[in-house]
């Protein structure tokens, strides 16, 4: 029963990093795309937006790469898993 | 083989992600490549940080001129443009208007999208700069050298960020100059209007209608004379203003300053006298003469 509450906890901690993401990319987007216009409207020349772009866009790369592929620990998870698996066989022979 | 099963919400995030993985990629390419001014995102031109010597906003400027001329029969000139200089020049053997234009731009595709428009309606040439419509309307300048020829009797000018220069041109000519960055200077007005909010102005004119206004920068100009009717209105707010005159003046003058001195060569009946104010009447005071400034002093010279 504990097993499947913690496995409930993990699974809701992943669902809540991935919202979390998704509102954070959102609000990226359309910030980026409101400075990109303010810029051309007022003035078309330097595109200063796109410092702006870059430097929240890594933000929310690393976000994106946390929420999605990372994912709370599976990582290493798996990797505990390898490892185990390597000590295993070299235990037996 | 378990197959990982994705939701809506996966693919809407991953979506998202991969989006924003582009977009940043987009923006380092376009940052290292100095490619940051819009070009019609065509991303044909500029130099690169390192080729330019160091970190540049903006790459190389690209820079197209042209001479076009009209033909005579030209009495009144207007002239508008945006960020270039506009400099009216006179020619007593010159019997046509000839234009010389100057585009400006980051990218030859900006300069692609910056027109000089030349229309000639009835004996008024109008000459305006044009851009475009677009997203990304607005990135190349155009300046403007006119020379005109003896005849022509009234020039306007307007410039958003750019000076207005005229001068050596015939006496007699009805000016109309205003820009909002840039200075305003002309020679040989015969009535004149000019403004600027940026900048200062200077003048000499031998009309009878004066009117000059500025935010920031100071006046300074010469007239003929103020006689019946005519009317001189300087005003700016920080700076100074200083008018000459070599002429017969008549006029009621108001001369009025926040925090500055006020003088006056001429000989002047007063109505009310302080450090920072005069007021009163020189001659019969058929004219007008009001000057204010906020932040600036005042001088009324006789030459």
């Amino acid at each position: 029963m504990s097993d499947e509450n913690e496995k409930l906890a993990l699974a809701r901690k992943i669902a809540e990093r991935k919202v979390a993401f998704i509102r954070h990319a959102i609000s990226y987007f359309v910030v980026i795309v409101a400075l990109a216009v303010v810029n051309n409207v007022t003035w078309g020349g330097y595109q200063w937006w796109l410092w702006v772009a870059f430097g929240w866009g890594i933000g929310v790369v690393s976000h994106f790469l946390s929420a999605f592929l990372y994912q709370s620990g599976r990582l290493v998870d798996r990797l505990a898993q390898n490892e185990l698996e390597k000590m295993n066989e070299s235990n037996k022979t | 083989m378990s197959r990982t099963r994705l939701s809506s919400v996966d693919v809407l995030g991953i979506t998202l992600g991969v989006i924003a993985i582009v977009l940043v990629v987009g923006s380092v390419v376009a940052i290292s490549h100095n490619r940051m001014w819009n070009a019609g995102w065509s991303f044909s031109e500029g130099r690169g940080w390192f080729e330019s010597g160091g970190f540049s906003f903006g790459g190389a400027a690209v820079r197209e001129e042209k001479d076009e001329t009209v033909p005579t029969g030209v009495t009144e000139i207007e002239v508008r443009n945006i960020a270039g200089s506009i400099d009216v020049s006179g020619s007593a053997s010159a019997t046509d208007v000839a234009v010389h234009s100057v585009k400006t731009g980051p990218t030859t595709a900006a300069l692609a999208n910056v027109h000089v428009d030349i229309q000639k309606r009835g004996s008024r040439l109008v000459l305006e700069e044009k851009h475009d419509e677009g997203l990304f309307p607005r990135s190349g300048t155009v300046s403007f050298q006119i020379v005109i020829p003896n005849g022509v009797k009234v020039v306007e000018a307007h410039s958003i960020s750019g000076s207005i220069t005229v001068r050596d041109v015939q006496p007699g000519i009805d000016e109309t100059l205003s820009t909002i960055s840039g200075s305003v200077s002309t020679s040989a007005a015969r009535n004149l209007d000019a403004s600027t909010t940026s900048g200062g102005i200077q003048f000499a004119m031998t009309g009878s209608t004066l009117n000059a206004r500025s935010v920031s920068g100071s006046i300074t100009g010469t007239m003929a004379g103020l006689g019946n009717g005519a009317s001189a209105r300087l005003s700016t707010i920080s700076g100074s203003v200083s008018l000459g005159s070599s002429g017969q003046m008549d006029a009621n003058v108001s001369l009025h300053s926040v925090s500055g001195r006020v003088s006056c060569d001429f000989p002047i009946t007063i109505q009310q006298e302080k450090r920072n104010r005069l007021e009163g009447k020189i001659g019969n005071g058929s004219g007008t003469l009001d000057v204010g400034t906020v932040s600036g002093g005042i001088s009324v010279t006789k030459d």
